[in-house]
Formats: C-alpha cells, sequence, structure tokens
C-alpha cells in the first residue's frame, strides 16, 4: 500500500500543485484547507508525512504542528512557509518539524525531500517493529 | 394631507423594494459568475499540474484549457503558480505566459492612467516572471509617479530572476525616495531571498546609509545566507553602534562560531543595544568556558534588556548554562538573581532543583527599555 501524504495548504491552486507533485513520485495524496480539517485527516488516516502551509486559516501551522507531534503516532511533517526568516526556521523546528522549505518551491525538489522524509520514516518503523520482535 | 402622506410612503416603499431586488440580483448573478470561475480554475488546475510538475506537453495543454475554459481562467491558474514556483517549473510556465499573449495584455493594460489598474497590471506582470515582464517592470520602476506601483515594480524586478532585472531594482531603490522602514525592511527582505549576491555587493558598494545598510545585513542573516559572514565580521567594530549590532543579530543568525571572540568583546560596548545583541548572538553559538563566564557578568549589566539576552543565552547552552544562572541567584547581585531566577522558572528542570529556587524569591518583573534601534 503507497504511504499516505496529507497536504494542508489553504490555496487550492497551489494545493493542487503539490498535490501533483507528490503523486507524480507515487505518494497517495489528501488534501486539507485548513487546520481543523487537517488534524482531523491526520488523526483520522494516519498520514506517514503532512506537508504543512504555515499561514493556514483555522488552527494555525504552529498549532497545527504541535498538535501533530501530540499524536499517538506522530507523522513526519515538511513544513512550506513563505518566511524565510531564519529564527521561524528554528522556531519551526523546535516544534518538532523534520524538514523546512521556503515559498517559492521547486515541485522536483519538493518530491524528493517528501520522499527522503518517508524513507526515513520506513526505517524508524522497521526499527521499532524489530526491537518489539527481538 | 393624510392621502398625499400614503403615496409618498408608498413611492418610498416601492424604491426600497426596487433597490433590493436590484441589490439582490446583482449579489446572485455575481455569486454565480465567481462559482462558475472557481470551477473554471479547478478544471484548468487539474488539466495543467501534470504537466507543470512533469515539465512536458505545457504548451498543447495550455492552448486545449484555453479553448476550453477560456484565457482569463487558464492565465490566473498559471500566474499564482509562477509565483510560487522556482527553477525549471517556474520558467516554463513564464516561457508559456509568454506563449498565449498574457504578459502582451498585461503591458498593454498598465499603459491605462488609472492607478488601480495600473497596480494590478504591475502585479500581474510580476507574478509572471520572465525576461519579457522586465523591460516594462524596470521602466515602472524608474518612472511611475506613484510609489506603491514603482515598488510593486520593483518586487517585480526581483522575482525575474536575472542579474540585469536585480540591478534595475536595486537601481530604481537607490533613486527613489527614502519610504518607511516597513517598505525598506521588505526590499531588503526581497532581494536577500532572490539575490542575495547583488545585496551583499551593494552593502559593501558604500552606495547605503547606514539604517539601510544595517536592514541590509539583518535581511541576509535571516536569509540564512552564510556568506554574507566576511560583510558582518567587517562591521563588527565599526563606528555606528547600528552597524555593530546588526552585524552581531547577523553572525549569531549565520552561528558563525569564530566571531564569538569579538562578540564577547562587544559585551563591554559603551551602547547597550550592541551589548543586548551581542548577549543574544552567542546565545545561537558554541562557546568555551571563558565565553559563558563573560555571558554570565553580562546578567550584572546596568540595562535590563541585556541582562535578559544575556539569560534568555544562557538559557540555551544546557547544563553550563544553567549553573551560571544558578550561581548568579544566589550571587548578591540582585539584578542578576532577578533575571536568573525569572529565566530557570521557566526551564525544565529537575524537582530539586526548582524546590530550591523557590525558597531563594519571588520571580521578577520587568519593563523595556525605551529607544531599541
Amino acid at each position: 500500500m503507497r504511504p499516505v501524504v496529507l497536504v494542508a495548504e489553504d490555496d487550492e491552486l497551489i494545493a493542487a500543485l503539490i498535490a501533483e507533485s507528490l503523486r507524480d513520485a507515487g505518494h497517495e495524496v489528501v488534501l486539507a484547507g485548513d487546520g481543523t480539517e487537517a488534524l482531523r485527516l491526520a488523526r483520522s488516516l494516519q498520514p506517514r508525512l503532512v506537508v504543512l502551509d504555515l499561514g493556514l486559516p483555522g488552527q494555525r501551522g504552529h498549532e497545527v504542528l504541535r498538535a501533530l507531534r501530540a499524536l499517538p503516532v506522530p507523522p513526519r511533517v515538511l513544513v512550506l512557509t513563505a518566511l524565510a526568516r531564519a529564527e521561524v526556521e528554528d522556531e519551526i523546528r523546535d516544534l518538532g518539524a523534520d524538514d523546512f522549505m521556503t515559498k517559492p518551491f521547486s515541485p522536483f525538489d519538493l518530491a524528493s525531500r517528501a520522499g527522503r522524509l518517508l524513507v526515513e520514516d520506513s526505517t524508524t518503523r522497521e526499527g521499532r517493529l524489530t526491537d518489539r520482535v527481538a | 394631507m393624510v392621502s398625499v402622506l400614503y403615496v409618498s410612503a408608498a413611492a418610498l416603499g416601492a424604491m426600497v423594494a426596487v433597490l433590493a431586488i436590484v441589490v439582490l440580483g446583482h449579489h446572485v448573478i455575481t455569486s454565480r459568475a465567481r462559482r462558475r470561475f472557481a470551477e473554471k480554475l479547478a478544471a484548468v488546475t487539474a488539466l495543467l499540474a501534470p504537466h507543470v510538475v512533469a515539465r512536458a506537453g505545457l504548451h498543447d495543454a495550455v492552448l486545449e484549457a484555453r479553448r476550453v475554459h477560456g484565457h482569463r481562467a487558464v492565465a490566473t491558474v498559471l500566474r499564482r503558480w509562477r509565483s510560487e514556483l522556482e527553477g525549471p517549473s517556474g520558467f516554463a510556465v513564464s516561457r508559456v505566459l509568454v506563449e498565449i499573449g498574457e504578459v502582451a495584455r498585461l503591458t498593454r493594460a498598465a499603459r491605462t492612467m488609472r492607478r488601480d489598474r495600473r497596480l494590478e497590471a504591475i502585479r500581474g506582470l510580476a507574478e509572471c516572471g520572465g525576461a519579457s515582464a522586465s523591460e516594462l517592470l524596470t521602466f515602472t520602476a524608474d518612472s511611475d509617479p506613484v510609489a506603491e506601483i514603482r515598488r510593486a515594480a520593483r518586487e517585480g524586478l526581483l522575482t525575474v530572476g536575472s542579474r540585469v532585472a536585480a540591478d534595475s531594482a536595486v537601481r530604481s531603490y537607490l533613486r527613489d525616495v527614502r519610504h518607511g522602514r516597513g517598505w525598506r525592511r521588505s526590499f531588503f527582505a526581497s532581494i536577500a531571498e532572490r539575490a542575495p549576491d547583488r545585496l551583499r555587493e551593494l552593502i559593501d558598494s558604500g552606495q547605503l546609509i547606514v539604517a539601510d545598510e544595517r536592514l541590509g545585513l539583518e535581511a541576509l542573516g535571516d536569509a540564512g545566507d552564510v556568506s554574507a559572514i566576511e560583510a558582518a565580521r567587517a562591521r563588527l567594530l565599526r563606528h555606528a553602534p547600528e552597524l555593530r549590532a546588526a552585524s552581531a543579530r547577523a553572525l549569531g543568525k549565520l552561528r558563525d562560531g569564530h566571531s564569538v571572540p569579538v562578540l564577547v568583546r562587544l559585551l563591554s560596548d559603551p551602547v547597550w543595544y550592541v551589548r543586548a545583541a551581542a548577549a543574544r548572538a552567542l546565545g545561537a553559538l558554541p562557546l568555551d568556558k571563558s565565553a559563558s563566564l563573560a555571558l554570565g557578568r553580562a546578567l550584572r549589566d546596568p540595562t535590563w534588556w541585556v541582562r535578559a539576552k544575556a539569560a534568555q543565552s544562557l538559557s540555551l547552552h544546557g547544563a553550563d548554562g544553567v549553573e551560571a544562572l544558578i550561581s548568579a541567584v544566589g550571587g548578591g547581585d540582585r539584578y542578576a538573581s532577578e533575571m536568573a531566577l525569572s529565566t530557570l522558572a521557566v526551564l525544565d528542570l529537575p524537582a530539586n532543583t526548582r524546590r530550591e529556587l523557590s525558597r531563594l524569591g519571588p520571580l521578577a518583573t520587568n519593563s523595556d527599555p525605551a529607544g531599541a534601534p
């Protein structure tokens, strides 16, 4: 089964482009248009990766990120933001984001970073499984 | 008399009813048009997104989308994407925007005397990116009588991505009248992100006033441009205190460990906001014992803001920093003790340490100093 990637982005035109970049790389993609919907889908679908726009309406990106990290099985989080400030990056990483990209973005770069995070996630999960079996 | 009143009331009622019908009708028509346009955008998006991502067959897909959904929907989607895309996909979208005549349409629209339409056209051209838009953007950035339109044109030039366009944006900025700090900060943030090489040259050229040089350095630090380290180091001991503070802040953001000795020296600077900037920057850098001790001494600085930044930085340096804060609590200096105590209060400390600290006194309350640049 292909891993589910949740894209939380309020701009439908940009969300479609992000989703297409990820689908083109072979991922199953689900879209959320605001923070509340993103959290609801994250709880019900348990995606392996969330591509999160920080400027979401409803629950802001920072709150969503914090809530995602508190889930029983936290997904990997790739933050996408128009803010390029170094301290914003520090803050986001402190909140538990696994990677960080600024807009404008390259679809190729986005797909490759998402792929890398999913590979890391698989390795971590396999490690946990091996520990449990042992 | 009564009948006149009745007739007047009836006429007024009829006018209100007609007005309500007109407003309601207008609302129904415009919301239907908006919904239809949104449906068109969704259809165009679904049709074109695979071609933009794969960078294949985009031209033909755009022609087909235009035939089915019209020029406006296709151009809106492509412009929106172009402003968020970089790399080959972005260039491909720019090329198509020229091919379908969108750049030419906006160029014509930008000649109007109406400033709102001209601004809209210039913003649209800025979204299109690419060299074909840059000629008009350059002309507008240099000569439009409206400051906001000149600014939109400069922003557009920075999105084009070429050296020539970045030069035009800089030339226009230098020629223009000086605006508020928000506008200037926004210009430097854009150029630091899109043309950092050009910004470094501008900072080194001596053409900027001190306040702008400072904004430029900070923007390069915010953008994480490590090649700005040399420029920032060179300004750490400059005469202008704004430059010393901005350089310290940039070097902290750029994680330049080699600057620690100079930053430690700046903890004794005669200007308080330079000392505060140095103390804050040291929080982001690896410190040896002597640097940690110097930061600990900054807890006794006469300016509250410097003590706060020193305490904040010490709290970021793990066990050594926490140790320095704890020793400051019991060190006999009231300033240092208050600030260390309030910083330790928000840290995740072991229960016994926390109990011991709570016996030493209540948390300090302070106010911000005025006049920080």
